[in-house]
């Protein structure tokens, strides 16, 4: 029984990234997207406007909680005053799904603000899913973890990101947001095929999908390099291969627009939700 | 977070973000070719997002200091104090002390103090909310009670000192711009949503500064050159307090 007006449960339609700058924009017509996102760090202050804020977004819309700062892949244990804080927000605001990524980004009690990569053995793996079983204790509630962006390989690899994947879901029960600018950043940076790591996805585990634009550049030997900048609109190949997957998963998604650095208005972004929300509606006709 | 004692594969990684002459071993492009310049990704990613952060935060310090000696600043202190808690609403509470030290700065003490009113409004915007004490509640204690009574400081009420001019500076680059009678400190407080930045005289501040410290109204009156009553009319406006003890003995 939630304390809010709307349901806490993600629909499968489109959502957007929260920013407090759009708040009057979304209470104007909140049915234009299906849901928002909050990074949970952004919402752990004592009080004040980001928390009138929300809690208004909240009572119109459901929430998907992502945190940025649980920093799933340290070497150390996670931080327990965080993770209590990551808890409290999901106990505040009743979140329909709760998620964090396939990285981390604090090491001796440092936060480095960006998610940092790790090479996938069955030592990391088994550390990884130690700290998702912490989390997913703390909250009470499967947590989703995101596939990240990549822009290099580790040669002390010893399984590929889909196995390893793969591995973390079996081994703790956890669901998976699925970044498809990810996937193809990564394929982009490392040479390999989209649509191959696709195909291999569990799609059976993925309840949330990211779309995000990125920032093109290239390395020392001149080979095209894609940052994961979530500052401009949803690049065409990313559509493309989202429509793909969408059609075969024969199930709609919920899906976010992410758009974290220059922020456009709320029409842009719910714009991009529509474009979404017609993906959507495809593939649902063709499981009826 | 001491990188260069600490030998663990993240403490390797760590340092590397840090120093450019530094490479991650073992990381390649995908296709074989040995690729340590795209750890370069990571260096830029933490230095320009941890820049960005302090910029937003420290929004009028970079007026005042220009975009180009504003960042670089700020890269220099971000690269030595690293966020200890991904909460970054919390960074930069020693960065208006690390711009004092700057000997750029030196002719232009105001600054930092600008700095520090800014760090003190993002206190303020995150601090848990409380209803401010009304003057009413005040006005309804017997006057011999006045001494003895306490004040509980509203958890949004900050007061930074400015004796060179950093509160003139703050408010002349607002917008609207403002010119107040008197910069000596800044009292920061937000009764509801709204964040106010009020003047305050020197000794209206030291008075201040003792009741927000829980000093007895009668002990902070003593403040030499304080005229109590519109001192205290001020606080009361502004939101500083939440409570108020009437102290012991009273009814």
């Amino acid at each position: 029984m939630t304390r809010f007006s709307c349901d806490s449960a993600i629909p499968a339609r489109a959502g957007v990234g929260y920013k407090l700058d759009h708040t009057d924009a979304i209470l104007a017509d909140p049915s234009r997207i299906g849901f928002v996102e909050i990074h949970a760090e952004n919402f752990m202050g004592d009080g004040g406007p980001p928390h009138k804020m929300l809690t208004a977004v909240r009572e119109a819309l459901p929430v998907s909680l992502h945190g940025v700062g649980l920093s799933i892949g340290a070497e150390g244990p996670l931080d327990k005053a965080h993770l209590a804080r990551f808890a409290a927000v999901a106990a505040r605001y009743e979140p329909g799904l709760i998620s964090e990524h396939l990285a981390w980004s604090t090491h001796e009690g440092a936060f480095y603000n960006d998610l940092l990569p790790l090479p996938y053995t069955e030592a990391t793996l088994a550390r990884v899913c130690e700290h998702i079983d912490a989390v997913q204790t703390a909250v009470r509630q499967k947590m989703l973890l995101e596939n990240p962006s990549s822009y290099f390989a580790f040669e002390e690899a010893t399984m590929d990101e889909i196995s390893f994947i793969r591995a973390i879901v079996e081994r703790t029960g956890c669901g998976l947001i699925l970044d498809v600018n990810n996937v193809f950043v990564s394929a982009t940076n490392l040479g390999h095929s989209p649509e191959t790591y696709l195909e291999d996805f569990p799609l059976h585990a993925v309840e949330e999908v990211h779309l995000a634009g990125h920032a093109p550049d290239e390395d020392a030997a001149g080979a095209p390099l894609l940052i994961d900048a979530h500052d401009r609109a949803v690049a065409p190949p990313v559509w493309s291969l989202y429509a793909d997957v969408m059609a075969r998963a024969g199930r709609p998604i919920p899906t976010l627009i992410e758009w974290d650095n220059d922020v456009p208005t709320f029409d842009v972004l719910a714009e991009e939700a529509a474009r979404a929300d017609r993906i959507l509606a495809a593939p649902t006709r063709n499981a009826a | 977070m001491r990188p260069e004692g600490d030998r663990s594969p993240h403490g390797a990684f760590v340092a590397a973000l840090g120093d450019p002459d530094r490479a991650v071993r073992g990381i390649t492009d995908g296709r074989g070719r040995p690729a340590p310049d795209r750890m370069a990704v990571y260096r830029n990613n933490v230095a320009v997002s941890l820049q960005e952060v302090l910029g937003e935060t420290f929004e009028t310090t970079r007026v005042l200091m220009g975009g180009t000696f504003f960042d670089a600043a700020a890269g220099a202190f971000a690269k030595d104090n690293r966020p200890t808690s991904p909460l970054l609403f919390a960074y930069g509470e020693d960065f208006p002390a690390f711009l004092a030290a700057l000997p750029g700065l030196k002719a232009y003490p105001f600054v930092p103090e600008v700095a520090a009113i800014e760090f003190a409004r993002l206190g303020a915007y995150h601090a848990a909310d409380a209803a401010p004490l009304s003057a009413d509640s005040l006005a309804a204690l017997p006057q011999a009670a006045l001494p003895a009574c306490r004040f509980t400081a509203h958890p949004a009420a900050r007061l930074v000192k400015t004796p060179a001019g950093g509160l003139g500076a703050y408010l002349a680059n607002q917008d609207p711009p403002e010119t107040p009678a008197t910069t000596d400190a800044a009292l920061i407080t937000r009764p509801d949503m709204t964040l106010m930045t009020a003047a305050l005289p020197a000794p209206a501040a030291a008075f201040a500064s003792a009741l927000l410290a829980g000093a007895p109204l009668g002990e902070a009156a003593a403040t030499p050159g304080v005229e109590v009553g519109p001192a205290l009319g001020t606080l009361l406006m502004a939101g500083a307090f939440s409570g108020l003890d009437p102290g012991p003995g009273s009814a």
